[in-house]
């Protein structure tokens, strides 16, 4: 298996040489990653301080505690601070509080902390400097709570994290775990501040972090505004004087409010075919696409019968017509998903070998039902609207199934109402959800490993072959060895149809206007790019 | 327009809608009516028959997404490829179907709890009398969707929502007009006669305000529609991807609007239309029965 | 009169208890549980069960239960009706799973926007329908009446909601207006304000303006053929004296009423159109609610509406009591 240029090798010695550099650099490193279209008519304009922002949100963003759930990631994803962020393209470490680290052996990892961060200058913490201790807390809230985001990491996978001293962590995982930079630099695994925890009674409604930026406001459903935090490690950072998110969840009026101006960047999912037309009919809009790692996916509850019948499954993946979703809800402009979105090009299996594997053959499907001995099939398949394509991909699914004498009635979900009945009563057929776009492959085969709460507990599933095959994935440091544990394993989850069948993804369309600067939608690590952003005078 | 606001005119009146059966009127002066009744003849026609003269499936995908209007598709097709037309002539069934059956309901069981607690009267009457303000202090869609989120979301469930809330606004007229009926003359005979309470009320008080009732139905078909597409368009009546005029208006008929208007036009005018055709109906109906609004043409 | 107000008022406390019931079982009937929602992510059925106790959702709903043996009437001492209605009397309406906050903040965070919004429907349902009407009924069959009666009927079969879509279209894709997307009250901001709520109201008032258009006519003309008019008539009173004498202040009776009730049509219609509009208003709050399966705010919240209804039932049943001489001076 050759690796594209994109798949730089990435050797341990990459990884120390990165993590002696210095703020700089690391702006230049992130600066120069990747091959992605510059994002301002005029790259080479010096930023103007200033300005606010506006952003919206097509989902509720619910609960602001990074352990508890994802859906605010767009707003404490800002106002956090981090160990680092892996640029998910290049593999490139990030530096933010940590300025370095070492990996004496597989299980240890030493972080040397910064000791110029500080938390922002907020009672009852009051500016203090960031310290190993706060990250080893931080962390260790993890354990308490069950965040279905993360791949259970702290709970199982680590040994032990402790402040060696005020800047110094010291990191041991039970058996080796490559994915563990990845992990920790996930948008969840912010560091906060104990006082700030015991003072509001938890951070579900407020927090005071370490990042660019300082909550101001925060209201479920209505939206959050952050201002600029002056006193941010990365000197004359942000440019920005704050950002205003406004809660959207109507896609009409989110667009009508960027074709308003009111809004200075799009920020509901668009298809081709709007943002096309929105391109043609808003002059001097700045666009780009970008390979999409949204992973609509549709779930199956492999403890209801018939579906623990693997020939059950391999007749709905052979009577999904995945080809003809791609024509009509990404018109045409989209391509096939295995287990990691093809967005995600480092790590997904490459097109030809899925072309391969996906048939749409109803006689098959047809025979294989008749032998598990399904005449007729009713199948309960919940979607919610927070996430794009559940219901639309729901509704072809219908379609395509009812042939072979399955009735899918789909009901559709509110956000929490959608994880209640799914995720935690298991009560459905099958589902439809979406990723959070996260470009760490094992967020993206965490079904596959049993002990996974979104795997075991939410689909049943129990392949004790599948799961060996994740835990060695996790043994490979090696770039190349990775990527072939991990095609071994995407290659095992095709074959056994579940839990989780993928669709396709098309790509991200984004819009935004011409005087939002450095505005790099294709980069989900908001903390440290929403930093960059700054706003030219409107003419 | 609500249930409750329709019938008004109906209900305000302290006077009894005492209705005399007297010559109809030439069908010449209600043009109107006879044609907005061809309308709605045709409308239930074309629910009936969607089967077999919908040019496509209203579900299954019939050419490329949000296409232009062609001879194939005289509306386009909308974001699946479904044929818009088929999709608005079985949205026809569902507002059609769900409004016949709820009015059908709701009039016959309002109708009968009027009958009975108009004529029977005293304390029963006036218990009746509480429960029906109380069901009154629910504005309609408010108590269609407090139903819908405690039994769930369906088709039948909102027929049936439909149906059970617009009782209160029937019995109450309805039990109006049998009061001042019960003291009517061809009453006391009847009873005199040694009819039964029973005999009096069917053999006799319903038949003479059977065209109060009529009326009142057709007045509440349209609103009856109305609240169906209004439920569906929450995504509380009919379920994706059951064409229903309400549910089609929703999210991709805006999203599309640019590119493809029809799908949101062509449902929009269904309902309309549909709505429009019962509404003149019911002018002329009342017309045509109420002996105390003649004069008014 | 005071009999008529004495028996109003008299029956407003059984009303009371009958629509806390109502509303109360209306959802307690439903299959879904509210501990489950409140779990939230991490639970188990351990949790969840820890939690109806803890809520309370395991005690029984009514002071009183049948029983199908002996003592068959058994009183409760600790149920969640009375919990519940209790609460609701000291304002206390519950809290809601979605927002995490009390339902009566959520109401009172959002009740400026509907009652801004209705408000404004009512003025425009007044302002267009009582003069069209009175027009129409004054030019009877000519042609204005024609056209008034025409774009009443048009009024009322044409949805809310789709006439709402079509004002927030057209503009757009026109001349990329859209209205403000944050709320701002009329006296902080008013021309973003009206620009937020002129459409709306618009959209809303239609059916309502119609509707009262018709009704108005249909009073007016019931009251023009009233024996005493054309008895003032036959005096020689110019039309005009007649009319404005007359007929409007008897007409005005029932008109009255119509708007009453029409208001209580408008709250219906509000909730679709504050969804088109992206209004955070209490109807929008209703639907999130009842979308959300979030069972405490719709109850709470249904409450609170019923009650705010009754109330409005009850000042038009008073007015009109005060405006009909027969009961006035009874």
């Amino acid at each position: 298996m050759s690796l594209t240029p994109l798949q730089r090798p990435l050797s341990r010695r990459t990884f120390l040489a990165a993590s002696a550099s210095t703020t700089a650099s690391a702006v230049l490193l992130a600066a120069c990653g990747g091959e992605r279209a510059p994002s301002a008519p005029d790259p080479d304009a010096t930023p103007v301080a200033g300005g606010t922002l506006r952003t919206a949100l097509f989902f509720d963003p619910d609960n602001l505690d990074p352990v508890q759930g994802g859906f605010a990631f767009p707003v404490f994803q800002r106002m956090y601070g981090y160990l680092h962020h892996i640029d998910g393209h290049t593999l490139e470490v990030i530096p933010d509080i940590a300025s370095g680290f070492e990996q004496p052996d597989e299980l240890t990892y030493i972080f040397r902390l910064r000791n110029d961060v500080h938390f922002h200058d907020l009672p009852p913490v009051n500016g203090r400097t960031v310290t190993a201790d706060d990250v080893a807390y931080s962390f260790s809230r993890l354990t308490e709570v069950l965040n279905p985001i993360d791949p259970g990491f702290m709970s199982r996978r680590v040994d032990s994290v402790t402040a060696q001293d005020a800047a110094t962590l010291r990191l041991t995982t039970k058996q080796p775990f490559a994915s563990t930079m990845q992990v920790l630099g996930s948008f969840w695994y912010a560091v906060v501040p104990r006082e700030a925890v015991e003072a509001f009674g938890g951070l579900s409604k407020q927090g005071i972090g370490s990042g660019p930026f300082i909550l101001d406001q925060f209201e479920q459903e209505v939206g959050a505004t952050l201002r600029r935090n002056p006193a941010y490690y990365r000197a004359g950072l942000p440019y920005l004087d704050g950002i205003e998110i406004t809660v959207i969840t109507d896609p009409n009026n989110a667009i009508n409010q960027f074709r308003a101006r009111a809004l200075d960047v799009n920020a509901t999912p668009l298809d081709l075919v709007r943002w096309e037309g929105l391109k043609g009919e808003l002059s001097g809009v700045q666009s780009n696409k970008v390979p999409g790692i949204l992973d609509p996916w549709i779930g199956v509850n492999l403890r209801r019968p018939p579906f623990n019948d693997q020939r059950v499954r391999t007749a709905l993946d052979l009577a999904i017509d995945r080809r003809a979703m791609i024509q009509t809800l990404a018109f045409g402009d989209g391509r096939l998903n295995g287990p990691i979105p093809w967005g995600n090009e480092r790590w997904a299996l490459p097109n030809d070998e899925l072309e391969a594997f996906y048939r749409h053959d109803p006689d098959e499907a047809a025979t294989l039902l008749n032998a598990a001995g399904i005449e007729s099939l009713q199948i309960t398949h919940r979607v919610t609207p927070a996430l794009p394509l559940g219901e639309e991909i729901g509704t072809m699914l219908k379609e395509q199934l009812r042939p072979l004498g399955i009735n899918v009635t789909i009901e559709v979900h509110e956000q929490n109402d959608w994880i209640n009945t799914v995720i935690l009563e298991q009560n459905f057929d099958t589902c439809g959800f979406a990723w959070f776009p996260v470009l760490d492959p094992t967020v993206s085969l965490r079904f596959l490993d049993k002990d996974d709460i979104f795997s075991g507990l939410m689909f049943g599933f129990d392949d004790p072959e599948i799961t060996a095959l994740y835990n060695t994935m996790q043994t490979k440091f090696d770039v190349a060895e990775r990527y072939e544990a991990m095609a071994e394993l995407q290659r095992a989850a095709l074959r056994y149809h579940g839990p989780v069948l993928h669709t396709f993804d098309s790509y991200a369309y984004n819009l935004w206007w011409p005087w939002v600067r450095n505005w790099r939608p294709e980069n989900t690590e908001l903390n440290f790019y929403s930093a960059e952003h700054w706003l030219a005078p409107r003419s | 327009m609500t249930i409750d606001a329709a019938v008004a005119p109906l209900a305000v009146a302290d006077e009894p809608l005492r209705v005399r059966t007297g010559p109809v009127r030439s069908l010449r002066r209600h043009v109107v009516g006879v044609v907005s009744a061809a309308v709605i003849a045709a409308l239930i026609l074309i629910a009936l028959a969607a089967p077999w003269i919908a040019p496509y499936s209203p579900t299954a995908p019939a050419g490329v997404a949000l296409e232009d209007p062609s001879w194939q598709h005289p509306f386009g097709t909308d974001r699946f490829g479904r044929d818009v037309l088929s999709r608005v002539i079985y949205g026809a069934r569902v507002s059609l179907g769900v409004a016949v059956a709820a009015v059908v309901m709701g009039t016959a069981l309002g109708a009968a709890a009027g009958l009975a607690s108009g004529y029977v009267g005293g304390r029963q009457d006036r218990i009746n009398q509480l429960l029906l303000d109380i069901g009154l202090a629910f504005p309609g869609i408010v108590a269609l969707m407090v139903i819908v989120a405690a039994f769930g979301r369906s088709l039948t469930i909102a027929t049936v929502a439909i149906g059970v809330t617009s009782v209160p606004v029937v019995m109450r007229v309805v039990r109006g007009s049998v009061i001042s009926e019960k003291e009517a003359l061809y009453v006391e005979a009847a009873r005199a006669l040694g009819s039964t309470d029973t005999r009096v009320v069917l053999r006799h008080i319903l038949p003479n305000i059977s065209a109060l009732i009529i009326v009142l139905a057709s007045a509440l078909v349209p609103a009856a529609i109305l609240q169906e597409a209004t439920l569906s368009f929450f995504g509380f009546g009919a379920r994706p991807p059951t064409a229903s005029w309400g549910a089609d208006l929703s999210k991709d008929a805006r999203l599309y609007f640019e590119v493809q208007p029809w799908m949101a036009l062509a449902p929009g005018l269904a309902l309309s239309i549909t709505v429009l055709a019962f509404n003149l109906l019911g002018d002329t109906l009342r017309d045509v029965l109420d002996p105390r609004m003649r004069g008014r043409r | 009169m005071r009999t008529y107000l004495a028996k109003r008022l008299l029956m407003l406390g059984p009303l009371l208890v009958g629509v806390s019931i109502l509303t109360f079982l209306m959802l307690r009937v439903a299959p879904a549980d509210a501990a489950v929602a409140q779990a939230g992510l991490g639970a188990t059925p351990e949790r969840v069960e820890q939690l109806r106790a803890e809520m309370g959702l395991d005690r029984p709903y009514f002071p009183i239960s049948f029983r199908s043996s002996v003592p068959f009437v058994v009183f409760n001492r600790d149920d969640q009706y009375t919990d519940w209605l209790f609460d609701a009397l000291r304002g206390d309406l519950g809290t809601s799973f979605v927002y995490d906050a009390p339902v009566s903040e959520e109401i009172a965070d959002r009740l400026p926007v509907t009652v801004e919004l209705l408000l404004l429907s009512s003025l425009f349902t007044v302002l267009f329908g009582v003069p069209a009407g009175v027009l129409s009924a004054l030019r009877q069959n000519s042609p204005a009446d024609w056209l008034v009666r025409s774009v009443g009927v048009f009024g009322i079969s044409i949805p809310g909601f789709w006439l709402g879509i079509l004002f927030l279209l057209f503009p757009a894709i026109w001349w990329g207006w859209a209205p403000p997307a944050v709320y701002e009250p009329i006296w902080r901001d008013p021309v973003d304000n009206l620009q937020m709520f002129l459409l709306p109201a618009i959209a809303l008032a239609a059916a309502s303006a119609a509707t009262v258009m018709r009704l108005t006519r249909s009073a007016m003309l019931d009251v023009m053929h009233h024996d005493f008019v054309r008895t003032a008539q036959a005096k020689g009173l110019r039309r005009r004296q007649v009319v404005i004498g007359h007929a409007l202040k008897n007409a005005l009776i029932p008109v009255v009423t119509f708007v009453g009730i029409q208001t209580v049509a408008l709250i219906s219609g509000a909730v679709a159109i504050e969804l088109v509009f992206n209004l955070d208003g209490i109807g929008s709050l209703l639907f999130a609610g009842v979308f959300a399966r979030d069972y405490p705010l719709v109850q709470g919240l249904v409450l609170f509406i019923a009650v705010v209804v009754m109330g409005m039932n009850l000042a038009v049943d008073l007015l009109y009591g005060w405006l009909d001489p027969r009961i006035r001076y009874a």
